[in-house]
């Protein structure tokens, strides 16, 4: 190297020592956000009606605190664990033509085969579906509703929407629950028998509460913004039912019957 | 003469070919494999040492509570779980509010679910499947099990270069922990502002102080 090169290259260095004051505040700035991001199709669904739905949200745990969770707290005191989730076992085997209906709607022939044959094993081995028999030979129960078939056509959920009294929904699935209403054939009873599907809604919206009351309860006293928490929790929920990746991961595993 | 010579001796090495290849996939492969067991085994040995906790009936509810603490920030990335609920808004806050911020956040997350030991009623769990997501990040699926009731899937996300894995996310049947504070404490921030947050993270924490004493 004779004496041009090696001022070149002393050159060079000092340009390049020249940026490294910039290269350290890239090595220590703070990183932002990891790249991947996996949550990413799961995001919460848009919220256009978001004053409003607030409003519902404050009245909805208005009607809670004085009425529904008192009665679905005073149920899960009284009754015990076993029978409570008989009862849910009971409700949801009633719920079957619902989710038979939705999986053929789907194409789904391996939950419409599955749902058929677990009402069928359930209401007789399993005592009026009290006993969940069919999970436990292969048959894990997936639900399905006329809200989760328009997703899986397509179709979004539009806005996120707070339901009176019903809670957490969206316009595309508050839509699918009227028409689930056309697929219960307990709607199609005698009018004598009218009370019927009010007394089975009832019995599933205190079941139901009871069992959600200590993941409620922990929301409403850890959260910093519980409209968002439960907006964010249903996106998830619904997407994670559409999606329908979990439910193959749940192993079948008897001895979880003793 | 010797182009005869240096075929016969390229392709008799030739023969160690596919021997090569076969050596070469397998040490590609192992690692991924090994490293997805070793996920498995930290998820196994953490949850085998906190139920054996819980599960002491020799010890208090306030002495297991002090080794579970320990437990938890040994084995959660709070920092790392505090940058990615703050989402953009992580660009938008000075220094002194981020330090304040993780340091409330870490408080905030252990008070909020550590305690919850106290309801444990005697489920079990077993692990699942365990796959790579990323560099060095990997998803734990498990399920909790109990008794005459449908079980519960319940996945850890973790991540840790170096060796050091940590937990970053629990998924409770599709519902993930830091997607939904994401969502949270970004309504919060939008709405009323990174103070507010920093307010309200402050006001969770004294609570919490006050009624422990």
């Amino acid at each position: 190297m004779n004496k041009f090169h090696s001022g070149l290259f002393f050159l060079a260095t000092l340009i390049i020592a020249a940026f490294a004051p910039l290269s350290s505040y890239a090595v220590h700035a703070p990183q932002p956000v990891p790249e991947t991001d996996y949550y990413a199709e799961g995001k919460d669904m848009p919220d256009y009606l978001e004053p409003m739905n607030r409003g519902i949200f404050e009245f909805n745990s208005f009607a809670d605190r004085i009425l529904l969770h008192p009665i679905a707290s005073a149920y899960k005191d009284i009754v015990p664990e076993q029978s409570r989730a008989a009862t849910g076992r009971f409700l949801r085997n009633l719920a079957s033509p619902i989710v038979l209906a939705n999986s053929m709607l789907q194409g789904d022939v391996e939950n419409s085969f599955a749902t058929f044959w677990r009402f069928c094993i359930n209401s007789t081995l399993g005592l009026g579906g009290l006993f969940d028999v069919g999970s436990q030979i292969g048959m894990p129960y997936k639900k399905e509703d006329f809200g989760l078939t328009m997703g899986h056509y397509g179709v979004d959920h539009g806005t996120y929407l707070v339901l009176p009294i019903l809670g957490p929904s969206s316009l595309r699935d508050g839509t699918g629950m009227i028409v689930d209403l056309f697929f219960d054939p307990l709607n199609y009873l005698p009018s004598d028998y009218d009370y019927v599907p009010y007394v089975l809604d009832s019995a599933r919206v205190v079941n139901g509460r009871a069992a959600a009351l200590d993941f409620t309860d922990t929301v409403d006293k850890v959260s910093l913004d519980p409209y968002a928490t439960y907006r964010s929790g249903y996106s998830q929920r619904r997407y994670d039912m559409l999606k329908g990746d979990g439910n193959g991961a749940r192993s079948n595993d008897i001895s979880a019957f003793k | 003469m010797f182009f005869k010579e240096y075929m016969r001796s390229t392709f008799s090495k030739l023969k160690f070919l596919p021997l090569a290849v076969l050596a070469a996939a397998l040490f590609l492969s192992l690692p991924a494999l090994a490293q997805t067991d070793s996920a498995k085994k930290y998820v196994q040995d953490v949850g085998d040492k906190v139920l054996a906790i819980i599960s002491n009936k020799s010890q208090s509810d306030d002495a297991k509570e002090k080794k579970l603490i320990g437990i938890f920030n040994q084995t959660v990335d709070t920092e790392w779980m505090s940058r990615f609920v703050l989402g953009h808004y992580y660009r938008q806050a000075t220094p002194a509010q981020l330090k304040k911020y993780k340091d409330l956040y870490r408080q905030y997350v252990l008070e909020s679910y550590v305690p919850k030991f106290r309801q444990y009623t005697g489920e079990k769990f077993q692990i699942t499947s365990a796959r790579q997501d990323g560099d060095s990040e990997y998803l734990v699926q498990t399920e909790i099990l109990r008794p005459n009731q449908e079980s519960v899937r319940v996945d850890y996300r973790l991540a840790g270069k170096g060796g050091g894995l940590k937990i970053v996310d629990i998924i409770v049947e599709g519902v993930s922990l830091i997607n939904t504070q994401r969502s949270e404490f970004g309504s919060v921030i939008s709405r009323e502002g990174f103070d507010s947050l920093i307010t309200k993270l402050d006001g969770m924490v004294k609570d919490y102080n006050s009624a422990h004493g």
